[in-house]
């Protein structure tokens, strides 16, 4: 049994209905030997962190996604230049080949489901999108085209009707009361295809992808650039434009100048949230200018050769909460459903980070517990792992209430959006120096703008600002603030 | 309790044979690999989705071994273990989930009831199948399986007062294993234990460690011969847990934390029997190599058999579903027979392209 073959294992469903997965970690190398059933590589699907054992056993030949990348179900994963005691069908002998069918094939899945059922039944189904290529005339003259409803009833013909870009309206039916059979979209697909079409014109489409890619990356690299970028060359943008083109091509498609960019699924869930957060939360904002000159003085005093000591956001995390066990309900989520706000016993401060795959708000639990040095390992910890996409779901979706340094973004003002279910956000633009008057005088400090949103279900704009200008009197009158926590 | 998590002896009573206790130590450890090959499988997309029971080895392989060949079983859908330990082929006992024309096994050979997805449906059948033998005068004893989540169904409830009005002889196994899904102990009973649910019917409850192998023989063993002995329906309660997620497609880790886990890890139903054994000197490396290479065995039989693609016939979906196909059926058999010889007219020369 030494006979090697080339076995390409097909990304599946990993967790019943599920269309992609994103490539966390390979954990296996191009020329490894694994064995059957061994873990090869960490993905990531829209329910959890899974790790792919190898259906075969081997050396590795290819892995076909780069770290980061975007899988679709179906699509090669890793190739196998297996023993021979190979498994069964889920294998590709060759992947070459398969690639571009494989591509397609989603391709076509995914409008199918754009399109709904049942719309080629009838006949007025959506008009084919303009310049697809993917469609050809139909055979016939369309003046023969009858004005009828189309006896069809297996939906496998509307798909191959569809797949051919035939109108089903014009192919001869030979079924029994003149329905369409698959024989009839075949002959009609043959006669279609063998005189007109030129032989490398299915291929076009994948052509036509990765040229989409290679004027990609800075839009892509636009969307998820983490913090400090000046521009387009982020880290994201050069891993994905450096790897082998498939993943992110997979989904760019470009026609005519305009391009197609899918949301990953990231992207997806971050949509769903924010949409809801904006369309269920009346909210409100507040801003106020903060001199945060002392604070500023406070944290570098509090340096000492071994220890830099916490950080401004350390500082104002811990304010922050004070504020909350003060302000309880502005630390709440509110039960619609029963006309309840619910007050958690403690205070998960979420902090808002740009991560590699976008925006995330991880929670430091247990806030309220913390000095500001714990505090502040604890808020470099989270974000750490956050960066490197590596926070916990607990940590994902415990926030009690959310931070925002989009500061360090360089502006100065934001009107975020809530982290639903939560029900406040507090926001710090950058500390830069301006003049203020000082006891009358004109003197430079160190100013910041704090914006403040709230969903105005929980509290009026009393509370709200009450809250807000506690945090700003501890970030003026730091010590002051400081010996009474 | 009868053997602690360290495997010691406890004062609370006699341990079954050792003879009983090596074989069901070998039904553990078949019954854990066979959970790990079948995960490994529905990450490799050969099952649609598989419930692991590992953690529940101990309830399952029990109440497979404390059954006489006559008697029945009614799992649910992680009670494939039980149905391997109680002679079921592997292969057959997963291809329910892998979606095989016939989804599953012959319930007459092993008397193993299908595996039941909805919760709690098995039980009124359960109770049905106890009654209906007391009738015939048979000697059969039926145990049905359920989890914790499935004691607030209506049918759990419905089955426990039939069978306790008919004296019908069924041993009830709720396997608490703490979470219905997601959703917490707390959130489904508010009684003191589930055991307690049998007193409203008039059926004896009682509550054994899940994780204890001895336990539940001696448990088990002692609640079918009372059924058999015509005492009537009894409601067992095993403390367990399940080491993995619901299913592949749960995160548990959103619903429950790592210390609870790795507290259940300190009581895995396994180390705890092997130490008593190798304690007793009635497991050594020799033998424990033996069990392990059948376990082995088992997982391989079970690739083997799941990878193998089987050709499916179209023409299957219309048969066994009636003893008598209804018209509709038969014209729709005939379309499909139309529509696969036009198939092998047209497409002689792109046959594998045209179908099966």
């Amino acid at each position: 049994m030494s006979t090697a073959t080339l076995r390409t294992f097909l990304l599946p469903d990993l967790g019943e209905g599920l269309t992609e997965a994103s490539v966390v970690q390979w954990l296996v190398a191009e020329g490894d030997v694994v064995a059957v059933d061994q873990a090869v590589v960490e993905v990531e699907t829209a329910k959890s962190v899974v790790e792919v054992p190898s259906p075969y056993a081997g050396r590795v030949g290819e892995l076909h996604a780069a770290e980061g990348q975007l899988v679709d179900v179906g699509r090669p994963l890793i190739t196998i230049l297996a023993d021979g005691d190979g498994a069964g069908a889920a294998d590709v002998p060759d992947a070459a080949g398969s690639g571009a069918a494989g591509e397609r094939e989603g391709e076509v899945y995914r409008e199918e489901e754009r399109a709904g059922s049942g719309n080629v039944l009838i006949g007025y189904g959506t008009p084919p999108p303009a310049g697809s290529g993917r469609r050809r005339p139909p055979r016939g003259a369309l003046s023969a085209v009858p004005d009828r409803p189309i006896k069809v009833i297996s939906p496998i013909v509307r798909r191959l009707a569809r797949e051919a870009g035939l109108d089903l309206r014009a192919i001869r039916p030979t079924g029994a009361g003149g329905v369409v059979t698959r024989s009839d979209v075949r002959a009609a697909a043959a006669a279609a295809r063998a005189p007109v079409a030129p032989p490398g014109d299915a291929v076009g489409g994948s052509a036509g992808v990765s040229g989409g890619v290679s004027g990609g990356p800075s839009a892509v690299g636009a969307s998820g650039a983490p913090g400090p970028v000046s521009s387009g060359g982020s880290a994201v943008a050069a891993s994905a434009a450096g790897a082998e083109a498939g993943g992110v091509a997979s989904g760019v498609t470009s026609s005519g100048g305009e391009r197609r960019i899918p949301l990953t699924g990231f992207q997806k869930a971050a949509a769903a949230v924010l949409t809801r957060s904006r369309a269920e939360i009346p909210e409100a904002t507040v801003w106020v200018d903060v001199d945060a000159t002392a604070l500023w003085e406070l944290r570098e005093a509090s340096r000492t050769p071994g220890d830099d000591g916490p950080g401004l956001l350390a500082h104002v995390a811990r304010f922050v909460v004070r504020a909350l066990q003060e302000f309880p309900v502005l630390n709440a989520r509110l039960d619609v459903e029963r006309g309840e706000i619910v007050v958690p016993g403690t205070v998960n401060l979420g902090i808002a980070v740009q991560g590699e795959l976008g925006l995330v708000a991880p929670a430091v639990l247990g806030a309220d517990a913390l000095t500001t040095a714990a505090l502040d390992a604890a808020i470099r910890e989270v974000v750490g792992r956050a960066r490197a996409g590596r926070s916990t779901p607990a940590e994902l979706s415990a926030g009690t209430f959310t931070l925002n340094n989009y500061g360090g973004l360089g502006v100065d003002g934001s009107a975020p959006i809530i982290n639903h279910p939560q029900v406040a956000m507090l926001g710090l633009g950058r500390i830069i120096d301006r003049p203020w008057v000082v006891d009358g005088q004109v003197v430079p400090r160190k100013i910041t703008q704090m914006s403040f949103v709230f969903d105005h279900r929980v509290c009026d704009g009393a509370t709200a600002a009450a809250f807000m200008r506690r945090v700003a009197e501890s970030i003026e009158h730091p010590v002051a603030a400081i010996v009474r926590l | 309790m009868l053997l602690d998590p360290d495997g010691r002896p406890t004062a609370a009573g006699a341990l079954p044979p050792v003879e009983d206790l090596v074989r069901g130590y070998a039904g553990m450890v078949v019954a854990r690999r066979f959970n790990e090959q079948a995960s490994a499988l529905v990450r490799q997309g050969r099952l649609a989705v598989y419930p692991s029971s590992s953690g529940q080895e101990a309830c399952q392989v029990a109440a497979a071994h404390v059954l006489a060949d006559g008697d029945w079983i009614f799992p649910t859908y992680r009670d494939t273990a039980a149905v391997v330990a109680r002679g079921v082929d592997p292969v057959e006992t997963l291809v329910l989930l892998k979606g095989d024309w016939h989804s599953g096994y012959d319930p007459y050979d092993r008397h193993v009831a299908p595996l039941t997805t909805p919760l709690a449906t098995q039980l009124p059948h359960a109770a049905g199948v106890a009654h209906a033998a007391r009738l015939r005068g048979e000697p059969t004893v039926v145990l049905a399986l359920c989890g914790d989540g499935a004691t607030s169904e209506g049918d759990f409830h419905e089955a426990l007062n039939f069978a306790a009005v008919f004296r019908a002889p069924v041993v009830f196994l709720v396997q608490n294993n703490r979470y219905a899904i997601s959703v917490p102990l707390s959130r489904q009973t508010a009684a003191p234990s589930l055991a307690h649910k049998g007193v409203g019917y008039g059926v004896p409850g009682e509550q054994v460690d899940g994780n204890d192998l001895a336990a539940l023989l001696t448990v088990l063993s002692g609640a079918v011969a009372r059924a058999r002995a015509g005492e009537g329906p009894q409601l067992v309660e095993a403390h367990t847990y399940r080491m993995q997620a619901h299913t592949n497609a749960d995160d548990a880790t959103r619903y429950r934390s790592d210390e609870e886990v790795a507290a259940w890890v300190a009581r895995d139903p396994l180390v705890r029997l092997e130490a008593y054994l190798r304690a007793e000197g009635a497991l050594d490396d020799a033998r424990a190599a033996t069990i392990a290479a059948d376990a082995e065995d088992v997982a391989r039989r079970t690739r083997d058999g799941i990878n193998e693609d089987v050709e499916p016939d179209p023409e299957d979906l219309f048969r066994h579903v009636y003893s008598r196909p209804t018209p509709q059926l038969v014209e729709q058999l005939a379309m499909v027979r139309d529509e696969l010889a036009r198939d092998a007219l047209a497409a002689a020369p792109t046959r594998q392209e045209a179908g099966r």
